[in-house]
């Protein structure tokens, strides 16, 4: 203080003094306006900390820099931070990581606004709704730059208001019901006014007519009503409340008859509609529902009463019960279903006829197997059962007396005609229809169509008649095969032992003449045997396509030959006729059999006998006369002679195996049955006419083969030129078989030479071995056998081809055969087609053997 | 001389056989079945054996089977009186197995005795 005297002491002091007045007044000032600020603070630290709202302070990026009790109280419930202190607001309010739009805080910040903003927040598992006010916080600088956020928790405020709004919303709908309410009632008001009304003027009514009618009313069993237009029922009778399974009037009177009882309200509507349009409803079926929900059909008839005004007072009508009625028809029309669907669909015709031949019904079947459209066409075109429709005369009549005398038929079976004339086989199954007075008046019944049935019938006698036959001639082949053994050791030790006397007897014994006897019998009873034995040995046939003109004619020279010159015999052979399936030897033997048999009918005082050969077409028209055959082409064989011909009883047992006509030692009795079971395993037929004293004829028919349809390797021969010109040597020792090869082979244009010895053919052959381009020789003959004959000619002329004929067979011959150089075989006995072709392949293949050489 | 075996159940078959090929000068022996034919062929053999087919103990088929075995230049005449089913066939099968001919009872004499006279030459 005293240096500061020594210069300007006053001044000094003055300033001094003045500064320190300054200053004492300034920190009045400041003492002042902090104990405002302080005041203030209070004020502002009171309101913050003692108030329910949470207060926090963020800064320009959102961070707490400061936060009150109750929202650091609250908050550590709201996240689990311990400090809130640089936490982002968003993450302790909002719980979003990002910032969101309608940020209050943010938009304080940035606009400078205070914003508002609801933020909704489970505390403690309880929504809570919170507000939050953001109030921008300038810097001494004037930057905001901190932003104070309130948050008040107004959930319960929320709930009021919520709570006050219901309670607004159903103050003002109960208004606007008890506004309607009090309108219904007044509605409702008027109506029963209305209704009492009407009550009043039906009961009016009621009481005047009541007296009259309740004892009625109440004891007709049939339901009696009055009900209003509006389905009320005003009165229901005991029967009627029965029906309807209800205990008392009084539960019942309390239905509505549209609601409660009709099934379809609709009947109703339409019912009503009636009854007020006419007046009267009559017998208006409709279904109406029991008590116990079961539905019944009920007829309804009822009128209107009307009052004076013509108003509708009520219906009064009457309800029956008919739903036994409605069954019963229900049941009638599925049984009346049921039975047209029988009549129309029945597999048997059935039928109603008067006694005077018309139909009365007729089902389409009947129709059908009529061969007719529909039952309209057959009863417009058969007016006339009696004379039009069955095939035997007085068939109609007959099936009449039946059903008059027995009251019915069954199965009566008939041939009758169809709408195009062709005649089936019917059954017919029917009863009587008779009049008041028991007179017959008609018929009604069923048809069965047994045509398929008949003709099986047929077949099967047939089959059965054939079966016997065939049975027949398997047990005498069985039993010829079981005898010939020892028949044939028999017959050779007499036969043999004969020879051999008549050996040793000199040459004029009278014996010679009796032991001759002892071999012509025994050779005949060799050929018996051998006759059955063909006749037993059917798998023995060889069957191939052959010309059957050869054969036939092979078989006409040995009977020309054979048979007397008083027998005359004339033939018409079709050369073209084509050829059969069959063995030839069979088709020779079936000859010979037909032809002897001929020959033994005219006897020894002579005749003729005549033989055809010809192509028959079987159609649908001449099948009719072969009901055995099937339809095709058939070759015809007939032989008829001018003999002594036959009674019926003796033609039906013809074919029949051992039967004969012949006197001893003529005939065996297995010709015919031979040639029948031949004929008929081929498939063909054999008939028989005659009459006694008009000759027979035999006619047979044989299939004929088909040769397109052909795969045998005959086939190709069709093709090929069977003719040739090389010169053929013929060896056998037969002269008659020789003529009948010579006669084949010229026919074909062969230069033929023949020898009926094999020695003589052996010396001319020797003589001149170039002469000859084959030889064809029988393997048995006399003095030297035809494979030796064969070996000899050979060693001549070792490329002469030579064909064996041989009874032998295939099997055995073949391999014997070539290994004697002979180049083929010709099985006995010799037929045509074997012949050309055989002579041809030798022939042919001799000279492809040439060529390969000359090559 | 040449000599034949005759096999035959028959007795009266191998009498008259017997009978009518001594007299053609032929040395004969008989058997009654193929058994007995075959031990005498083994005993000593004969220039032409006649056989029959059916016949009890050894019948004809299997006893040419066995003397082609023994011999096959033994000439065999298979003669047989027709099968009880197919006769043809036994005669097939017995030239089969060797029989250089074949015939069905009853044989005709002549042809017999030539081709005897044949096969044995």
């Amino acid at each position: 203080m005293k240096s500061h005297g020594k210069k300007k002491p006053d001044e000094d002091v003055d300033t001094l003094r003045h500064k320190v007045e300054e200053l004492e007044r300034w920190f009045r000032i400041q003492d002042r306006q902090i104990r405002v600020l302080e005041r203030e603070r209070q004020k502002f630290s009171a309101v913050v900390n003692h108030t329910d709202a949470g207060f926090l302070v963020v800064d320009s990026s959102l961070q707490v820099v400061w936060a009150n009790e109750v929202f650091t109280k609250r908050s550590s419930t709201v996240n689990h931070f311990g400090a809130l202190h640089g936490v982002r607001c968003n993450r302790l309010l909002c719980l979003h990581k990002d910032i969101c739009d309608m940020c209050p805080s943010a938009q304080a910040l940035t606009s400078g606004v205070v914003a508002h903003h609801e933020i909704r927040l489970e505390i403690e598992g309880k929504p809570h709704h919170l507000y939050a006010t953001a109030m921008p916080i300038k810097s001494p600088e004037g930057k905001i730059d901190e932003a104070i956020i309130m948050l008040q928790d107004i959930t319960d405020l929320e709930v009021l208001r919520r709570s006050q709004e219901a309670l607004r919303k159903a103050h003002d709908e109960l208004e606007l019901r008890v506004k309607e309410r009090t309108a219904e009632l007044l509605k409702a008001n008027v109506n029963l006014k209305e209704q009492i009304i009407e009550r009043k003027r039906a009961e009016k009514e009621l009481r005047e007519s009541e007296g009259r009618y309740r004892s009625l009313f109440d004891g007709v069993p049939i339901g009696l009503y009055r009900t209003t237009p509006k389905g009320q029922i005003l009165e229901a009778n005991p029967a009627l409340v029965q029906m309807l399974g209800y205990p008392d009037k009084e539960t019942y009177l309390k239905l509505n008859v549209v609601d409660d009882l009709y099934v379809d309200p609709e009947d109703r509507k339409l019912w009503q509609t009636l009854i007020d349009r006419d007046g009267v409803v009559l017998d208006f079926e409709a279904r109406v529902r029991r008590r116990d929900q079961t539905v019944i059909w009920m007829r309804d008839s009822a009128k209107v009463v009307r009052d004076d005004e013509g108003r509708v007072l009520y219906y009064e009508g009457i309800w029956e019960d008919i739903t036994q009625r409605k069954q019963a028809e229900e049941d009638l029309r599925q049984a009346e279903e049921k039975y047209r669907t029988i009549f129309e669909n029945a597999v048997m015709g059935i039928f109603q006829t008067t006694i005077s031949g018309q139909y009365l019904t007729a089902n389409p079947t009947l129709a059908r197997t009529y061969g007719y459209e529909s039952p309209e066409e057959l009863m417009a075109a058969v007016k006339d059962l009696n004379h039009q429709f069955y095939v035997q005369p007085g068939r109609r009549e007959e099936f009449i007396r039946m059903v008059d005398e027995h009251e019915a038929v069954s199965g009566f079976e008939s041939q009758v005609y169809c709408k195009d004339g062709s005649v089936i086989w019917i059954s017919e199954s029917a009863r009587a229809v008779r009049d008041i007075s028991c007179k017959l008046i008609g018929f009604e019944g069923t048809t069965v169509d047994i045509t398929e049935r008949k003709r099986a019938e047929e077949e099967k006698t047939k089959l059965e008649a054939q079966l016997r036959q065939s049975q027949k001639m398997q047990a005498i082949g069985t039993l010829a095969g079981g005898i010939a053994h020892d028949f044939n050791n028999i017959l050779w030790v007499i036969m043999g032992n004969t020879e051999m006397s008549l050996r040793k007897l000199p040459g004029d014994s009278p014996i010679r003449t009796k032991l001759q006897e002892i071999l012509t019998a025994s050779k005949r009873a060799q050929n018996l045997v051998k006759q059955i034995l063909i006749f037993s040995r059917k798998e023995e046939q060889e069957r191939k396509p052959i010309q059957i003109h050869l054969v036939v004619k092979e078989a006409l020279k040995l009977l020309e030959a054979t048979l007397p010159s008083t027998i005359k015999i004339r033939h018409n052979i079709d050369k073209d006729c084509g050829r059969v399936v069959a063995d030839p030897t069979q088709i020779h033997q079936m000859v010979v059999n037909l032809c002897t048999n001929a020959y033994q009918a005219i006897g020894e005082t002579g005749g003729l006998l005549e033989m055809s050969l010809d192509v028959l077409k079987v159609d649908s028209e001449t099948i009719k006369s072969y009901p055995e055959l099937q339809e095709g082409s058939y070759i015809e064989f007939t032989i008829s002679d001018t003999g002594c011909g036959m009674d019926k009883a003796t033609m039906e047992r013809i074919f029949e195996p051992f039967f004969t006509t012949k006197e001893v030692g003529e005939g065996t009795g297995l010709g015919l049955a031979t040639v029948h079971g031949f004929v008929t395993s081929l498939g063909g037929t054999i008939k028989v006419y005659s009459e006694p004293g008009k000759g027979s004829k035999f006619q047979v028919l044989l299939p004929r083969h088909d040769r397109s349809g052909s795969e045998e390797p005959m086939a190709q021969s069709n093709f090929r030129d069977l003719r040739g010109t090389e010169r053929i040597l013929v060896v056998d020792d037969e002269k008659q078989i020789v003529a009948i090869v010579q006669d084949m082979l010229e026919e074909l244009g062969y230069d033929v030479t023949t020898k009926t010895s094999s020695v003589e053919a052996l010396n001319q052959f020797s003589a001149q071995p170039d002469k000859f381009d084959l030889v064809i020789t029988d393997q048995t003959m006399p003095e030297m056998t035809g494979i030796e004959l064969a070996k000899q000619m050979l060693r001549i002329r070792p490329d002469i081809p030579v064909i064996l004929a041989t009874g032998f067979s295939k099997m055995i011959t073949e391999e014997n055969i070539r290994n004697s150089g002979i180049r083929e075989y010709l099985k006995k006995p010799i037929v045509f087609h074997d012949l050309e072709n055989v002579v041809r392949d030798v022939l042919d293949d001799k000279k492809i053997k040439r060529n390969e050489i000359f090559l | 001389m040449t000599r034949i075996l005759v096999i035959d159940d028959e007795p009266q078959v191998r009498t008259m056989l017997r009978e009518i090929l001594e007299d053609e000068g032929y040395e004969v022996v008989v058997a009654v079945n193929g058994n007995e034919g075959l031990k005498l062929y083994r005993n000593e053999p004969t220039d032409l054996v006649i056989t029959d087919i059916i016949m009890p103990g050894k019948e004809g088929l299997e006893t040419i089977k066995e003397l082609r075995k023994i011999s096959p230049d033994v000439k065999i005449i298979a003669i047989s009186g027709g099968g009880r089913v197919v006769p043809k066939d036994y005669l097939q099968v017995a030239q089969a197995f060797g029989a250089q001919r074949v015939f069905n009872k009853p044989v005709e004499y002549n042809e017999l005795l030539s081709t005897i006279a044949e096969l044995v030459k």
